[in-house]
């Protein structure tokens, strides 16, 4: 199979001139980070609608000198999940995630090797789980994702390498259950 | 795989085989999500959509209030904060010109325009007959001196000039004394035009006569700016003296004015008391004498009874002449020319350096209302920035708590 790790969907040179643009580049790729983080389809779309629109109402103070339009939102989104995170937390923790995305069955591709993983990677802690999801989800390079989580870029690479051990050790653990 | 110019990424080729499970096991979002959501890009996100389902997770202290701000219409807000502004500065201004430098206080004078307050104030100390009220016999009690100064730059209507009443401490005769006996002085000082003088000093002379009063010496003397001038000592009576100052204010342009209110009621007291006693006196002697037998008897009585009756002759000369200073009020008015701005000018005009000096005294109230409402603001605006600093640091450490535990 030609592996690549080139991120899924990665707009890597988004030049944003229009809100509309970074919405249409970043729709699905926000959904999948958020989702990924949260592990609950309902509350990720929750929180990304609500990311859109705070970017939006704050669009006019972004300042591209800054950090990349992407970056900028993810941020937004980032501190959005984590507020929903904590109220979950508040109210009532989830032991079981009914609501978890499920892999998708695309032609080709084995199902129980995406099962395995979605699953492995729900035991990461959350900041692992959530630069993974940066990284292959929503397909965020280094920089963007040093500038949404405010960890710096060259630490994000490294600790990206120690999650994603991490998520192959526990593949290879409920392989080996299985 | 893609890597940036300024940050190289780190080889993660080892772990290629979970990416491609990983970009398998992307969660999609479903299509009726997306359908929304493209349609409230569209419509830029209307209000309807921040009352949806979409809550407002981060809540931090102040995101209630947060919540109930973005509630507001956008374009209202602004509205509504400049019109909260400005009525805090109208208000704030009203409160300054009714309390500024015309408050009445130790130093703070207080305009003739308020003079008819003033006056009202005296009224309540001093009934039409000039004798004091009962409501005002605390405040005037015994041997207490009132004193209303006044500084006057004004025009004829006594507008704009100053007045300053103060007030000495009350003596301990007065709860219970309906018939207060008050004596007062008054003195006016009067600008006008060196060739005015003599009309200014027969309409003073034509304003006593209408109040019943009495020209006790006046003189005139012409001249040029400065040394042309009049003098006038006065009895006004007292139940008129409040109409005659008033009048004689607005004969020409009142530059100074000043009374002086002392209450007497307590020596009168003690006069009467005393002729009283006299009196019964006298009467008890003539019945000594009456009754007397011998010589010695009868002169020793009518010695003393000589002496009784020079002693109610001198109470009763002291009872009149209280009496007479409470019913006449001494007055002097001083007729003066040069020296004024307003000399110059139409004894009854407010002319340009009024303005200017009427303007420049708003600004200043104006700058002083405006140093208080940042003397408020300033503070305010401070715990405000605090509190949002605090705010913004707790949700962070929230939000870095909750990734940690999760």
């Amino acid at each position: 199979m030609n592996v690549t790790l080139e991120p899924p969907q990665a707009v890597t040179d988004l030049r944003v001139r229009t809100f509309e643009d970074l919405y249409r580049g970043s729709r699905d790729d926000l959904y999948a980070y958020v989702a990924g983080l949260l592990r609950d389809r309902v509350a990720a779309e929750d929180v990304t609608a609500l990311a859109f629109e705070r970017a939006y109402r704050k669009w006019n103070r972004f300042d591209p000198k800054r950090g990349t339009a992407r970056g900028w939102l993810f941020g937004i989104a980032r501190n959005a999940a984590l507020d929903e995170l904590r109220k979950r937390k508040r109210e009532a923790p989830l032991t079981h995630d009914p609501a978890a995305p499920e892999p998708i069955d695309r032609a080709g591709e084995d199902l129980e090797r995406q099962m395995t993983v979605t699953r492995a990677l729900a035991t990461l802690p959350a900041a692992e789980r959530e630069l993974v999801s940066l990284k292959f989800y929503a397909g965020l390079n280094n920089k963007e994702i040093a500038e949404a989580t405010g960890i710096s870029a060259s630490n994000v690479g490294t600790r990206i390498h120690r999650a994603m051990s991490k998520l192959r050790q526990a593949c290879q653990e409920a392989e080996h259950v299985n | 795989m893609s890597t940036e110019t300024n940050h190289p990424e780190p080889d993660l080729s080892e772990f290629a085989d979970l990416a491609v499970a990983l970009e398998a096991a992307r969660p999609e979002p479903t299509e009726e999500f997306t359908e929304r959501l493209d349609a409230a890009v569209a419509d830029h996100f209307p209000a309807e959509w921040s009352n949806e389902s979409w809550g407002d997770s981060r809540d931090g202290f102040l995101t209630p209030i947060k919540r109930w701000l973005r509630q507001l219409n956008r374009h209202r807000l602004p509205l509504m904060a400049g019109g909260a502004g400005l009525a805090v500065v109208v208000i704030a201004v009203g409160i300054g010109l009714n309390q500024g430098p015309d408050e009445p206080g130790p130093d703070t004078p207080t305009t003739i325009a308020d003079s008819n307050s003033g006056r009202a104030a005296e009224g309540e100390l001093f009934d039409g007959s000039g004798k004091a009220t009962e409501d005002s016999a605390g405040a005037t009690a015994g041997p207490a001196r009132i004193e209303s100064e006044s500084l006057a730059q004004a025009d004829a209507g006594g507008h704009f000039s100053r007045v300053r009443p103060t007030s000495k401490a009350p003596g301990p005769y007065a709860a219970g004394i309906a018939n207060r006996k008050v004596a007062q002085e008054a003195e006016i000082t009067l600008g006008t035009r060196p060739e005015n003088v003599q009309e200014v000093s027969n309409e003073i002379v034509e304003t006593v006569d209408d109040h019943n009063g009495i020209v006790l010496d006046s003189s005139v003397k012409d001249g040029p700016a400065g040394e042309a001038g009049a003098d006038f000592s006065l009895m006004i009576p007292s139940a008129q003296l409040e109409s005659a100052i008033s009048d004689l204010s607005g004969i020409a342009d009142l530059r100074a004015r000043s009374q002086e209110t002392e209450d007497i009621t307590a020596p009168t007291l003690t006069v009467q008391d005393s002729l009283r006693t006299a009196r019964a006196r006298v009467e008890s002697l003539v019945g000594q004498l009456a009754d007397a037998t011998t010589d010695e008897e009868r002169a020793k009585v009518e010695d003393e009874l000589g002496q009784e009756r020079r002693k109610v002759a001198r109470l009763t000369t002291r009872l009149n002449r209280l009496d007479r200073k409470a019913n006449l009020t001494p007055v002097a008015v001083t007729v003066e020319t040069g020296g004024g701005a307003s000399a110059d000018q139409n004894d009854s005009s407010w002319g340009i350096t009024d303005a200017v000096d009427e303007a420049g005294r708003m600004l200043a109230i104006a700058a002083g209302v405006a140093l208080i409402a940042l003397a408020v603001a300033i503070p305010v605006a401070l715990l405000v920035l605090i509190a949002l600093a605090l705010n913004r640091a707790w949700v962070r450490r929230a939000r870095r708590r909750a990734l940690d535990e999760s």
